[in-house]
């Protein structure tokens, strides 16, 4: 596992494909709480936001940095193709989950909030990107040149759904018609808007769609395969 | 490996029809066939890349692995050593025992100065290098190598013809994709060719018909003995009394000729020996 993570930081770094979707979560972190913030839920709430949008980003970049040749032999090394596409998506995990903890850390350390934080704020809103982070990466991954070939589309469909899913519940509300077309959909907005209980089963859902939407792509890709 | 009545259609094109192939253990199976027939989606099917629109690949050997040489070598953004290390690592190997295989292939491939430099900054023929060491740096007991020969020079040409037979001795199977029938004829133990996605033997005895000379040399010395040895159009290569007897196609005598000059040899005689 270790040489598959060096090997992907190693492609991401030397791509600098990395650098905007960081950039713009860091500044993106940074405006939100360089103003004091009222309740800590609602800064990790619009952080989620970012988290959502940026590993949607970094995942279609990361996807779209290798070309097929280098990712079949990069298969043929690792020699097992569950074991190939699952290292992707922990890799691409872990710097969710970096990014994640800046953006917990950051607000903190300057004391961007009025009330006290405690373990429980902290545990929360960790798993809270933690999980839209997740589910980003889950989406995204469908969105790769391999599958959908036309990568114009594949770009304009993935950033429709991104959009979409953040807004989906206002939708629904003002749109009660298409409210089964909307709940297909991630349920980003699920996660950020939810509270309490309801945050807890909003994250179990989200959950398990994203480990639905993996299983389906990793499947997908190896029938499919490069052709 | 046996593949049965493969069938493969891409964007609306028939590229394989009706495939039948078994690959044994041990054996050098060849593809000829000049562009766009086939060959390379052929030898990514064998090796697992895509999958066919019909018909059986059947992999008869449990767990078996595969290096893979593809025609063009990706433009990587890596050093040579940073690279191969890294594949040496996914595959399973220690950082021990990749830097000792390397420092040997380097050496055989001659490409020691060119392990720091970036691959995408390499020439065609030294990235393709590059992807042959990678191939038997992890050394698997099928080699699948698509045109491995493009782009090299006569010197490389000829290592990699010695490590392919090296490799044969060592029972590793090999698919090759080429069309320098005249190199790999010696070392193929079954040719055959591709034409319009379809499979025949290669049945050419081409060779027995046409007119020979007989270039005698002398001043001979082993690397140009062996870079004459592999030529197009060299039949056969004998010393007898320190003199060097090549016999060679007659269209090809000229450029025999000029080789052994320029690599220090002094011709001695020049005769047809057969019209």
């Amino acid at each position: 596992m270790k040489a598959h993570l060096k090997y992907y930081y190693k492609v991401l770094v030397n791509s600098h494909k990395y650098i905007a979707p960081t950039l713009f979560f860091i500044i993106a972190v940074m405006s939100t709480y360089l103003a004091t913030i009222d309740r800590i839920f609602y800064g990790f709430q619009v952080s989620a936001i970012f988290m959502y949008i940026t590993a949607i980003w970094i995942t279609y970049n990361f996807n779209e940095i290798e070309d097929s040749t280098q990712k079949q032999l990069v298969l043929l090394n690792t020699n097992n193709e569950d074991k190939y596409y699952i290292m992707r998506i922990s890799f691409l995990f872990i710097f969710v989950l970096i990014l994640d903890l800046i953006s917990i850390i950051f607000p903190i350390f300057i004391g961007s909030f009025k009330e006290n934080v405690n373990i429980i704020d902290i545990l929360i809103g960790f798993l809270m990107q933690a999980v839209i982070g997740f589910l980003g990466i889950s989406v995204a991954n469908f969105f790769e040149s391999k599958i959908l070939k036309d990568r114009k589309a594949a770009l304009m469909i993935l950033l429709l759904i991104m959009v979409l899913s953040c807004i989906q519940g206002l939708v629904i509300k003002d749109q009660p018609a298409i409210k089964y077309v909307m709940l297909i959909l991630p349920p980003a907005y699920y996660v950020y808007q939810s509270e309490g209980m309801q945050l807890l089963i909003s994250l179990g859902g989200a959950l398990v769609y994203s480990f639905i939407l993996i299983f389906i792509y990793i499947k997908l890709s190896i029938k499919k395969k490069f052709w | 490996m046996e593949l049965k009545r493969i069938r493969k259609e891409a964007n609306g094109k028939l590229i394989l029809k009706d495939i039948n192939l078994n690959l044994h253990k041990g054996q050098t199976l060849t593809v000829l066939g000049k562009n766009g027939q086939g060959k390379s989606t052929l030898l990514k099917l064998i090796a697992g890349f895509i999958a066919p629109t019909s018909g059986e690949r059947n992999v008869l050997e449990k767990n078996l692995r595969i290096s893979y040489v593809p025609e063009r070598f990706p433009k990587l953004n890596f050093t040579a050593n940073e690279y191969l290390m890294h594949m040496g690592l996914i595959y399973g190997l220690n950082e021990k025992e990749i830097m000792e295989r390397l420092s040997k292939l380097y050496e055989e491939f001659d490409i020691q100065s060119m392990a720091n430099l970036k691959i995408r900054d390499l020439s065609k023929g030294s990235a393709q290098k590059i992807a042959i060491i990678h191939a038997l740096l992890i050394n698997c007991p099928l080699l699948i190598l698509d045109e491995p020969l493009t782009g090299q020079d006569s010197m490389s040409q000829t290592t990699f013809i010695k490590l392919v037979t090296n490799l044969k001795k060592q029972g590793v199977t090999i698919l090759l994709a080429a069309h320098e029938l005249h190199l790999i004829e010696s070392v193929s133990d079954r040719i055959v060719i591709i034409e319009k996605g379809q499979i025949s033997d290669y049945q050419g005895d081409e060779l027995s018909n046409k007119p020979l000379m007989l270039i005698q040399l002398k001043n001979m010395n082993d690397k140009a003995t062996e870079i004459i040895r592999y030529m197009e159009g060299v039949v056969n290569v004998e010393i007898h009394r320190q003199i060097l007897n090549v016999v060679a196609e007659k269209d090809k005598s000229d450029q025999v000729v000029l080789t052994a000059i320029q690599n220090g040899l002094n011709v001695i005689s020049l005769n047809e020996i057969r019209e």
